[in-house]
């Protein structure tokens, strides 16, 4: 299944909507700046591009407005004045707390804890809101494409979930691709054989290779 | 009546539930009486509600009281630190009218480690103590317990946070404490002392609850495992250690001879190879929690298709709409299901977790009966499916994790899916609302749901007729609590007197002005009006300025006297104004 990705960019008007304009990830530069939408994407959209993942983020934008499909809602308090916090390179637009909206979605401390785990952290001390400051972008390489994106490895505790972003990414596959990595010593290597753990440690960079 | 007390107390110790002794005590002036003195057990629902003095005063022989304190959205931070929820008023009214109380159970509360200290030191014959999502304490607290309370059964600390100075509060059980049944210790992240645990473990003949914490090592479980054959619930630490063989077999033989344990839990950091070790327990359980384990849906379902008399499930949406279809065809005694989001920031999809997964469980597990459900998708059809296929649900909290939602199909308003869930589930007793929601979805709860007693609503409806609704229509409701809702003043004061018929009403980021808070308070002096607003100086904000927080609660104790500077109660009497 060929995933093609609509990112919604904002555009400049007075209502602080956002016009959406789609591109191919092939098409663009190595950094490719994911925005937030203010607004979401008009039922149109949903017409002509088949599979498209919105790219949303929630924060207090969605509190202000209101019923956000209807036109007529639309609700002009929006703070505009928010940061528009651009993650370069990574897929997963990462909510963070400043911004973002209080005790939504509603996951328990104890929860949030286990899904944000830093790696090599035992789990405790961490700031209770689950956007974890810490990242660790590694660059991936697709192979037979010339684009390169990055990836934060601290949102992943398994290969699995690693090699499913990094396919979804790339618009592959999970059964069609195979992890490779660079370790510290400038070796390449299949990912999977070392525990999580020592993984982290010694990866460079990653590189997908098709199966 | 004409029997005498004896015969009548008697026939009220078969009474437990509290409804049933409430009622009971309300037949006559002697059944008041008789019923009053032979209580036992005590629940109250929110600690303001009621004096400690008060309680006292009417139920003088009491061995059990489970109190409960900040309101439900506290779990998720809009409940302001020091907003209350104090035990220390009741332990110290307790301590010195109870000397035969047994259990404490608290929920929400903050209590300290010298309030437990004064429990270990004031009840001889203290047994049992849980501690829900409490907070304010640390385990030299935990060490005064272990080491005072000498017939403890059960020590109970799921969820709370707990101020970790150290693991060694654990070697304070003396020897001589060989009665502990019950030991949850999950939420600690202090490693104990392995040698004092085991031994505790190993005197313990009546354990039959253990929940380890994550700090106790995967290699030593088995060691822990042999000592209690006779548990029959278990929680893990971690569940990873290096791929060992020794290690394996013997996790794998210290779980077979397991032959009561019907529960499992635990499960952080789960290294799969390691997982069929537990394969031999899975007949025989019946509840399932791996909410904590980031496995994937083949390992997931691997486990859930050996487990044909499961009842409950936690699971992280890892398991997909696939796991999901295989719990329907495995587990067909399943009566709740917990599906929890495994990256709940993310706007996109991680997983291919959707409501199919739900739909499915909803069809092949004939005993559902209550859904906790993080998605990222919904529509209206499926809800109905849902609805038609399980009219027997109970508890049904949704929470598609975009605000305002639509249905992803039609992109209407999910309506008509959620109308439906409460027409056919005439017996829902909570339910918990997420997705895009007008003023309709109201119309139909307050229509159908006659049964609720608990209702969340997040991001929903257009206006007041939304409230109004809801508290004209569902008459058995107790518990509301509402999140950033165009819901304001005109619901609020058209339905006064059923706020006395509630629990309790939380409003925050609403609509509702500072003015009707006031009139509210002014009309209802049983009901304790409380305006939480941490932007401060409540006194010099004009009447018609909307209010941050609104907490509303019926009670008996008159306001309280233990908030911070940004809370404040409404005042009852117009004429004391400071």
């Amino acid at each position: 299944m060929e995933l093609y990705l609509g990112l919604a960019l904002s555009s400049s008007s007075s209502s602080a909507s956002s016009c959406s304009s789609q591109f191919d990830l092939n098409c663009h530069e190595s950094t490719i700046p994911v925005h937030r939408s203010k607004k979401r994407k008009h039922d149109d959209d949903y017409d002509h591009v088949p599979q498209t993942l919105p790219l949303l983020v929630w924060n207090n934008n969605f509190c202000c407005n209101k019923n956000q499909l209807n036109e007529e809602h639309q609700d002009h308090d929006n703070d505009g004045d928010d940061d528009d916090e651009v993650e370069s390179n990574s897929i997963s637009v990462r909510h963070r707390n400043i911004g973002g909206v209080i005790g939504w979605p509603p996951v328990k401390l104890c929860r949030r804890k286990v899904c944000h785990r830093k790696i090599g952290n035992g789990g405790g001390g961490d700031d209770g809101d689950g956007g974890g400051s810490k990242s660790m972008y590694v660059k991936v390489h697709m192979e037979g494409i010339g684009i390169a994106r990055k990836v934060d490895l601290n949102m992943h505790q398994s290969y699995q979930t690693l090699v499913l972003t990094l396919a979804n990414m790339f618009g592959k596959c999970y059964g069609d691709v195979k992890l490779t990595y660079q370790d510290k010593e400038g070796d390449w290597l299949l990912a999977g054989d070392v525990p999580w753990g020592s993984f982290i440690k010694t990866i460079q960079r990653l590189k997908l290779l098709k199966k | 009546m004409g029997f005498p007390e004896e015969v009548l107390e008697h026939v009220f110790s078969f009474i437990t539930s509290h409804t049933d002794r409430n009622v009971v005590s309300l037949v006559c002036k002697s059944w008041y009486e008789i019923e009053r003195w032979c209580r036992r057990r005590i629940f109250v629902g929110n600690c303001y509600a009621v004096s400690p003095a008060m309680m006292i005063r009417r139920f003088p022989e009491v061995r059990s009281v489970e109190l409960k304190g900040k309101p439900h959205f506290a779990d998720f931070n809009l409940v302001p630190d020091g907003w209350g929820g104090y035990f220390y008023p009741w332990i110290c009214e307790m301590a010195r009218a109870y000397p035969w109380l047994e259990e404490i159970k608290l929920k929400r509360m903050v209590v300290t480690d010298d309030n437990l200290e004064l429990i270990s030191k004031s009840f001889k014959n203290f047994k049992v103590l849980v501690l829900s999502s409490c907070e304010g304490f640390s385990t030299h607290g935990l060490a005064a317990i272990a080491a005072n309370c000498r017939n403890l059964r059960e020590l109970d600390l799921r969820e709370s946070e707990v101020e970790d100075l150290s693991g060694h509060w654990l070697s304070h059980f003396p020897d001589s404490c060989t009665s502990l049944q019950s030991l949850n210790m999950s939420c600690l992240s202090s490693e104990v002392s392995f040698s004092a645990l085991q031994r505790l473990i190993a005197r313990s003949p009546n354990l039959k609850t253990l929940r380890l914490n994550r700090a106790v090592p995967l290699e030593k479980l088995s060691t822990l495992l042999r000592r209690a054959p006779q548990l029959v619930e278990l929680g893990t630490g971690a569940y990873s250690a290096e791929i060992r063989p020794d290690v394996y077999a013997n996790l794998t033989e210290a779980f077979s001879r397991c032959k009561e344990v019907k529960g499992l839990s635990g499960f952080w950091d789960v290294l799969p190879s390691y997982l069929p070790a537990i394969y031999s327990v899975c007949s025989r359980l019946t509840s399932l929690n791996l909410s904590y384990a980031t496995i994937q849906s083949p390992d997931v379902t691997k486990i859930i298709t050996q487990c044909p008399n499961l009842q409950s499930l936690s699971v992280l949406d890892y398991i997909e709409d696939t796991g999901l279809n295989a719990l329907s065809l495995s587990c067909k005694d399943l009566r709740e299901l917990r599906v929890f989001p495994s990256d709940p920031f993310v706007a996109n999809a991680n997983v291919s977790l959707t409501e199919q997964g739900l739909v499915a469980v909803s069809e092949g597990c004939s005993k559902l009966q209550s859904v906790l459900y993080f998605c990222r998708q919904m529509s209206n059809s499926a809800l109905t499916t849902i609805a038609k296929n399980r009219p027997n649900l109970t508890c049904f909290r949704l929470c598609i994790l975009e605000p305002r939602a639509p249905d992803y199909l039609t992109f209407e308003p999910l309506d008509v899916g959620f109308g439906a869930i409460v027409e056919h589930c005439k017996q829902l007793q909570r339910l918990s609302l997420s997705g895009l929601l007008t003023d309709r979805v109201f119309e139909y709860i307050g229509k159908w749901a006659k049964k609720l007693e608990m209702l969340s609503i997040a991001f929903a409806g257009d206006s007041d007729l939304g409230l109004h609704h809801v508290l004209s229509g569902c008459d058995s409701l107790r518990k509301l609590e509402i999140r950033d809702c165009p819901f304001g003043d005109k619901a609020l004061l058209a339905n006064v007197s059923k706020l006395e018929t509630m629990r309790s009403l939380w409003m925050s980021s609403c609509s509702v002005s500072l003015g009707a808070c006031k009139r509210l308070s002014q009309k209802m002096p049983r009901l304790n009006v409380e305006v939480i607003d941490e932007q401060g100086d409540l006194d010099s904000r004009p009447d018609n300025c909307h209010v941050e927080k609104l907490y509303i609660y019926r009670t008996v104790a008159g306001p309280r006297f233990d908030m911070p500077s940004f809370i404040r109660t409404m005042d009852q009497n117009p004429t004391y104004r400071s």
